[in-house]
């Protein structure tokens, strides 16, 4: 790090108890690093009643209720947006930050052909499906994930600046910096480490590796972006999302003084929104440039072919949003001041809208200066356009704010990469939603199908791993790995005692996550690779 | 491709005139894209059945014969299917399964296959893939397209309660064995086949689900499969399965490819899969395989059916957002 503009102070390093305490009752399994714990329906019925799902959920919800909650509205003096795509790093702490600017060096430099560092698509390769380019990028990203993880902590602990936000600005412009850094190499320069920081670290990369798809299966779902919240989850809970450098992150005040802070609902909900941003430039591109499959998608009639929890954020926005319109509207009339320009519809397209975040977004160390950037709130009537749920058939909304909201941006994608369909035919609940009355619904309805469709899907969260942060507190039903027949046929002469491996045992279904592993020929590399169904039963 | 003898409708035993009257205004609805009635539905259904109980585990099939794969629903694309191939009954068709799920119009598609087999029994076969199946409907789209359709789950307990009876595989005269997904480790005689009952939900593991649930692979010998179902096999196994059996070909389906069809295992396993543009994204070409008297293929590719007007379609809440 260089050209650090902003006065720093480094926390003494040594002295200091360890900055993640994990706690003893915590404790579980090996040390081998986090592991599955959902193999069975047995298994999956511990996970419905653990602190675990608890806690999941509960993150999940303050991602995007964080932002609706009667505080948020009131604290959103300047604009509705709760996200300004050209300040992304405004709501964050240096932790994220950190990673803020890793994801952006992935969806920059990772992937584009053009690129030098990029890794661009095997035109050669005899796929079926998916483009095993893919397994490389997913080895970059175990390569470097050390680095990224790492920076996020050393952020977390040694950046702390004046209360002054434009201090604060620079700060958090120096982390996204390191963050980008460190995605840009396999030499990341590691600091002083311990044993415990050490495996907290494992941790954490663990969950980020299964993140952005599966590298056998060149697929990508909902479980995936599941494990990146789980990430995100296990930042929060050894304290990243709490701020050691300013006020903005909203730390609850219940918060007692000696122990990790938590974060406020707002606090989460405001990162959530840029950090989703920045991930989802670069799933987007793994999923258009490698062609990742859509795990155990339902086709037309699932919400989506890859995500679900942005559609929920990006509905508390829209929420929030509402709520930022009716209290200025109230304070309009309450000053005494015509409102007729407070109302506008969202047919009257004025605004040149937002910046597009792909190829606008600016490197971190580029980012514009606060001072000279006014906010959007200064296009009044964009931000008093009311925006009913069936607005996403408006395609120059969509167009004109799909990098502030997400939403929106998501919708936009759909349509993009299914361009000759009719929206109803390729997202028929898509469709359906938007004929909901308000966006209150339509967020309470994806929360309820997030965990309906997710977190209580065998088929989904089978993959999930649990170390000591996001713990299990069951034993799991595991057993040994199963073999293939080794003769040709049954009844031919080798022999008659042939099972189908997942009838050894009801309760050992055991391949699961690790399947395609092990038979080795499961890649897409020719056709018997990739497989469109997989049995709901199937582990 | 031209076939010499025209339908005989009067000939067909399983159709007299009543219903071939019924089947012919269904036929015209079907393929103007209109959906059948809940009635019409389960009177198609109880017909479908007895035709369909009269076939065997392994159908056989008379050359000329257009042998398909996966359609997913998409309806569209079936109908450019038939652009291309010619239409039924001019054309005789072997489909190989996966009717449903996934696309907007599973319900469309699986009525009008179903409304030909029992119009032209002879010269229509359909067989059972993987999707034909009451869980994995339920997982992968089919269901929720009858609940959204029709407002109750009446139609897709009759079309699963229907799909217990569609065959399992089908041979071509006696030398092109055609079914959904590939070999058994149970299974190295076609007579193994032909000793199951197949009139039951498709279960999780044994011969009747491997031959819906198997994949080719480049290993040799079986593997573990990534679906959690059936089996992978090798290039040693197909070499066996087709010389036991005095076999030239495995045609089958179930998996993508991006051309529409795909050789394997020095010709002895074909994959053939006809559902372009899979969900609509996957950017792949779909295929037909032509079988002709000499029983020599010939493959026709497509691309996704060209979309002019679109109907209104009214909007309809989800459970999770009442």
């Amino acid at each position: 790090m260089s050209n650090a503009a902003a006065p720093i102070k480094t926390q003494d390093d040594g002295s200091s108890p360890h900055p993640f305490p994990l706690g003893a009752n915590t404790h579980h399994g090996s040390s081998t690093g986090p592991q599955r714990y959902i193999y069975t329906q047995t298994d999956i019925e511990h996970f419905r009643h653990s602190s675990a799902r608890k806690e999941l959920l509960s993150f999940v919800t303050a991602m995007g209720q964080g932002l609706t909650n009667d505080n948020a509205s009131k604290s959103l003096n300047n604009h509705p947006d709760n996200y300004d795509p050209m300040q992304p790093l405004e709501h964050l702490t240096p932790a994220l930050a950190s990673l803020h600017g890793s994801l952006f060096c992935m969806a920059d430099k990772w992937m584009s052909a053009d690129h030098p560092d990029g890794i661009p698509p095997d035109t050669k390769a005899k796929a079926r499906f998916g483009n095993p380019a893919f397994r490389t990028w997913h080895a970059r990203l175990v390569k470097r994930s050390y680095g990224i993880v790492k920076s996020c902590l050393e952020c977390h602990i040694n950046y702390k600046s004046s209360s002054e936000s434009d201090d604060q600005l620079d700060v958090l412009r120096e982390c996204s910096k390191r963050g980008y850094e460190a995605a840009s190499t396999d030499e990341y320069s590691v600091g002083k480490t311990n044993e415990n920081e050490e495996e907290t670290i494992d941790e954490l990369r663990a969950y980020l590796h299964d993140s952005f798809g599966h590298p056998i299966r060149i697929d990508y779902g909902t479980g995936h972006e599941s494990s990146f919240v789980v990430f995100l989850l296990a930042l929060c809970k050894i304290g990243c999302f709490v701020s050691s450098c300013g006020t903005n992150s909203g730390t609850n005040d219940s918060a007692e003084k000696n122990s990790k802070p938590t974060p406020s609902p707002i606090a989460i909900g405001r990162a959530s929104i840029s950090l989703f941003h920045a991930y989802l430039n670069v799933t987007r591109g793994l999923q258009r440039d490698y062609m990742l499959e859509p795990a155990g998608s339902h086709g037309v009639w699932g919400l989506d072919d890859y995500h679900c929890i942005p559609f929920f954020v990006g509905a508390c926005q829209m929420v929030a949003r509402e709520q930022w319109q009716q209290r200025k509207l109230k304070e309009c009339k309450q000053s005494g001041k015509g409102t007729d320009d407070a109302t506008t519809s969202v047919n009257k397209q004025e605004s040149d809208g937002d910046v597009a975040p792909m190829n606008s977004y600016l490197p971190a160390n580029a980012l514009p200066d606060p001072k000279s950037t006014p906010l959007p709130s200064n296009s009044h009537n964009d931000n008093m356009e009311h925006w009913e749920p069936s607005t996403i058939h408006n395609r120059q909304a969509l167009e004109a704010h799909r990098s502030t909201y997400l939403y929106f941006g998501c919708i936009h994608f759909i349509q993009e990469i299914k361009p000759n369909v009719p929206f109803f035919e390729s997202s028929p609940m898509l469709n359906d939603i938007s004929s909901l009355g308000n966006w209150t619904k339509v967020s309470s309805g994806l929360l309820r199908l997030y965990e309906g469709e997710v977190l209580d899907k065998l088929p989904v969260v089978q993959h999930f791993v649990f170390g000591k942060i996001f713990n299990a507190d069951w034993t799991p039903s595991k057993k040994g790995p199963l073999e293939a027949p080794k003769w040709t046929f049954i009844n031919g002469p080798m022999g008659d005692e042939c099972i189908a491996p997942w009838a050894v045992d009801n309760a050992s279904q055991g391949k699961g996550g690790d399947y395609g592993r092990e038979s080795s020929g499961s890649s897409s590399c020719y056709p018997g690779g990739m497989t469109p169904t997989r049995a709901p039963w199937a582990k | 491709m031209s076939v010499t003898t025209a339908p005989a409708p009067n000939n067909t035993a399983a159709t007299p005139s009543g219903t071939y009257n019924d089947l012919e205004i269904w036929l015209s609805k079907l393929t103007n894209g209109t959906p059948l009635s809940e009635s019409e539905v389960q009177q198609l259904c109880n017909k479908a059945r007895e035709t369909l109980t009269l076939e065997a585990n392994v159908q056989p099939v008379a050359a000329p014969v257009t042998v398909c794969g996966d359609i997913h629903g998409q309806w569209h694309d079936l109908m450019e299917l038939y652009r291309i191939g010619g239409s039924a009954p001019d054309t005789n068709y072997l489909f190989m399964g996966d009717y449903v799920d996934r696309g907007y119009y599973s319900v469309e598609t699986v009525s009008l296959l179903v409304c030909l087999k029992v119009r032209y029994p002879e010269r229509v076969h359909v067989l059972r893939g993987n999707h034909e199946s009451r869980q994995i409907t339920q997982v992968y789209g089919f269901y929720d397209e009858c609940v959204r359709k029709y407002g109750s789950a009446n139609v897709w307990k009759m079309f699963t309660d229907l799909f217990d009876y569609f065959p399992l595989t089908a041979l071509v005269e006696n030398q092109i064995f055609c079914l959904h997904g590939g070999l058994s480790p149970s299974v190295d005689a076609l007579d193994h086949i032909r000793q199951l009952d197949r009139v039951q939900e498709v279960p999780h593991e044994g011969p009747m689900c491997d031959l819906l649930w198997s994949d080719p692979d480049d290993r040799a010998g079986w593997g573990i499969s990534p679906r959690g179902a059936g089996f992978t096999f090798g290039q040693d196994v197909s070499e066996q399965f087709n010389a036991r059996n005095g076999l030239t070909l495995v045609a089958r389906a179930h998996q993508l490819v991006m051309e529409g069809y795909n050789w394997s295992h020095e010709k002895n396993v074909v994959t053939i899969f006809s559902a372009p543009n899979y969900c609509y994204r996957c950017g792949n070409q779909a295929a037909i395989m032509e079988v002709d008297e000499r029983i020599e293929k010939t493959f026709l590719q497509f691309d996704p059916a060209p979309r002019r007007g679109e109907p209104h379609v009214n909007r309809r809440t989800p459970d999770y957002f009442l």
